[in-house]
């Protein structure tokens, strides 16, 4: 079987599991439901898990060389995020929210070509997949906060969601992703100065992943500021997960420099 | 009342002082600098003047050179915005170091960045660039660097540059022999004699254009530019009683031949995809080689605190390769707050998950409530 089987596997556990994710989010006590929501991510994860393996088996290097690659592995980091998040902090109500979002990930992954392509010499580095898996648990980390705070600032009746708790989720998910992307622009520089000479040369996308840091670094420090409420710090970590956004996709289409390698 | 007067400036003097280490300051500055960043990123940076011209007109052009917008990193009101920050955190360091009510991790975060930012004006400053383009046997010494032959302290001699592609699996010559067989498919390199099964013919491709012209009064074939505009390959077919040359053009893909050529050739061209760019070079002191090795795109050459790293080459004959000499004392810095920074990060975030359940405010003490 090939990476295209597996990967449809997944696709069709995730869309599956919307069902039991409904009745999660109607109904408040669900645990049966809940099981087999966790259960069908989970096959679903496993699936998409050996479809990563099997391109990284039959191309020889890591499968996060352009668009397509990276956005398939983005969703598999996303599910994996959403998984531990719901460990430790218990968001199976959000779970309709995210396995939506992820589907829409995967679609539009596969509007991209997903034919194997000889790598260029600057992206065979050992870096590439420190790099690439520091950004993309980042991204996931902080794809999980945006829902949480689109869940936060709609406007759910109360009985859905506690808003203590989402700010919790929001800013645990913040604080988790935070170090990952700090990696993930530190090991971009040490690649950076290792395939060009120069750690930081200020390209856009540089520059867009730095300002992407500032805005988290900004959120948690207007955490300790009393007249910034809940609501304001929601409002934050969406706009963090927009300049997330066009950090990874914008910046290829509006602005150019040395990253474009996707398209 | 000149003692009040002096009150009153002390309590200025203590107040900006609280201002300067106060997260509120922080808040500011990030919020500051993160739309100057974008502007930044949306403002091509470091262009000709005529370019900026062109692209936004005279008006503009001429504002963005006034207030720095074309060289936004390296302007003084950016290095003002950097240096209070610098100081913001600073004074942020010892304000907690004095009253000793922060953890090591936060600590080592706050201390990475100044090391951060002092890397890189250090870098900004010292920095050292310099291309070198040298032809296979040709010896360097110094570079330039903004007009000044800075030394090497050693020579570098380029002994082969080799560019290395992928195998080009694509890319293919078809020969249909007079008799209306199938056409046999050939993949190819260059100067290197293939027999046509079953016949006693045997071929050669002795040359490749991307972008076939023929000059008529030299009567000689030349390429135009490196475009692949119209890709040819000059074909030399050997049998028992002829020996001759033909170009083959990808761009007129059917076969073709006539009466007296009645083997028909047809080129199908694929992009080349280069795999490898080395430049095997030797390093020598007071004329004796004391060692040789290959560059490579992410492997530089490491010597005597300078860095070399493949930077570009000979596209068309691939006979000379670029390279860039480095010497950046900021890097070190730079390098060293990463570690830092990462050490402090995960002290301070994924060791303590259960520390913080409620919020907790900085500024809670001089917040009228
Ligand atoms: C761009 C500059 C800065 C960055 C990237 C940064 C980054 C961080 C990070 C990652 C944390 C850890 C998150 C946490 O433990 O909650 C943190 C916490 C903190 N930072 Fe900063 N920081 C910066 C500047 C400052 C400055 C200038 C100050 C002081 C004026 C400051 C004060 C604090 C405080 C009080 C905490 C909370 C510590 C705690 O919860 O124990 N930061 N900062």
């Amino acid at each position: 079987m090939t990476e295209a089987h597996f990967l449809s596997a997944a696709f069709v556990f995730y869309l599956v599991s919307l069902i039991p994710h409904a009745f999660v989010f109607f109904k408040k006590a669900a645990p049966r439901m809940e099981r087999l929501a966790r259960v069908l991510v989970v096959l679903g994860l496993l699936a998409q898990t050996v479809a990563l393996v099997i391109r990284w088996k039959v191309t020889g290097h890591a499968p996060m060389t352009n668009m397509y690659e990276s956005l398939v592995f983005f969703s598999w980091a996303f599910v994996a995020a959403y998984l531990l998040a719901d460990f430790f902090l218990k968001i199976s109500r959000l779970g309709f929210f995210i396995l939506v979002g992820n589907l829409a990930l995967l679609m539009y992954a596969f509007s991209h070509d997903a034919t194997v392509k000889p790598l260029m010499p600057a992206l065979q580095s050992n870096w590439l997949v420190l790099h690439v898996v520091t950004c993309f648990f980042s991204y996931a980390a902080f794809a999980v906060s945006f829902v949480a705070s689109l869940a936060y600032l709609l406007p759910f009746p109360k009985k859905y969601f506690s808003h203590e708790q989402l700010d919790q989720v929001i800013y645990k998910s913040i604080l988790f992703g935070f170090p990952l992307l700090t990696l993930g622009i530190a090991s971009g520089a040490v690649w950076a100065n290792e395939a060009w000479g120069q750690y930081w040369s200020w390209d856009p996308k540089e520059t867009w992943a730095l300002v992407t840091w500032m805005i988290y670094a900004l959120y948690l420090h207007l955490r300790l500021i009393k007249g910034w409420n809940e609501k304001k710090l929601a409002g934050v970590a969406l706009t963090g997960f927009l300049f997330v956004i066009f950090t990874y996709v914008g910046v290829n289409y509006l602005l150019s420099g040395l990253h474009s390698y996707a398209r | 009342m000149p003692l009040r007067a002096l009150k009153k400036s002390v309590e200025l003097f203590r107040k900006s002082g609280q201002y300067i280490a106060s997260v509120r300051l922080t808040v500011v500055l990030l919020f500051v600098l993160i739309p100057v960043a974008i502007l930044g990123s949306v403002i091509p940076q470091g262009r000709e003047y005529s370019e900026y011209a062109e692209k936004f007109g005279f008006k503009w052009t001429g504002l963005f050179y006034q207030l720095h917008l074309n060289t936004v990193f390296l302007s003084p009101w950016f290095l003002i915005l950097v240096v209070l920050l610098g100081a913001n955190i600073l004074s942020c360091l010892i304000v907690s170091l004095m009253k000793a009510k922060r953890t090591f991790g936060f600590i080592l975060i706050h201390l990475s960045l100044i090391l951060l930012i002092a890397g890189g004006l250090v870098s900004a400053t010292m920095r050292l660039k310099g291309d070198l383009i040298l032809n296979e046997g040709q010896t360097a010494s110094s570079f330039d660097h903004r007009g000044k032959m800075i030394p090497l302290g050693f020579e570098l001699r380029l002994k082969d540059f080799e560019l290395q592609h992928y195998e080009n699996e694509l890319e293919k010559l078809m020969i249909a022999m007079p008799g209306g067989q199938k056409p046999f498919e050939f993949r190819f390199r260059k100067n290197l004699w293939t027999a046509i099964p079953g016949t006693d013919y045997q071929f050669q491709v002795e040359r490749f254009v991307p972008d076939f012209r023929f000059d008529m009064a030299s009567r000689a074939a030349f390429s135009a530019s490196e475009e692949p505009n119209n890709p040819a390959i000059l074909v030399r077919m050997k049998g028992k009683a002829e020996d001759y040359t033909e170009w083959v053009f990808a761009n007129f893909s059917d076969f073709h031949m006539t009466s007296e050529r009645p083997i028909g050739l047809k080129y199908v061209w694929a992009q080349k995809v280069p795999k490898a760019f080395i430049s095997h070079v030797e390093i020598l002191e007071k004329g004796r080689v004391v060692k040789e090795l290959a560059i490579e795109v992410n492997h530089p050459l490491r010597y005597k605190g300078f860095s070399v790293y493949q930077a570009s080459y000979d596209s068309i004959e691939g006979k000379w390769s670029g390279l860039a000499v480095v010497k950046d004392p900021g890097t070190g810095i730079i390098f060293a707050s990463i570690i830092m920074i990462m050490l402090g990060l995960t002290l301070n975030i994924y060791f303590h998950p259960t520390r913080r359940k409620k919020r907790k405010f900085e500024d809670e003490a001089k917040e009228p409530q």
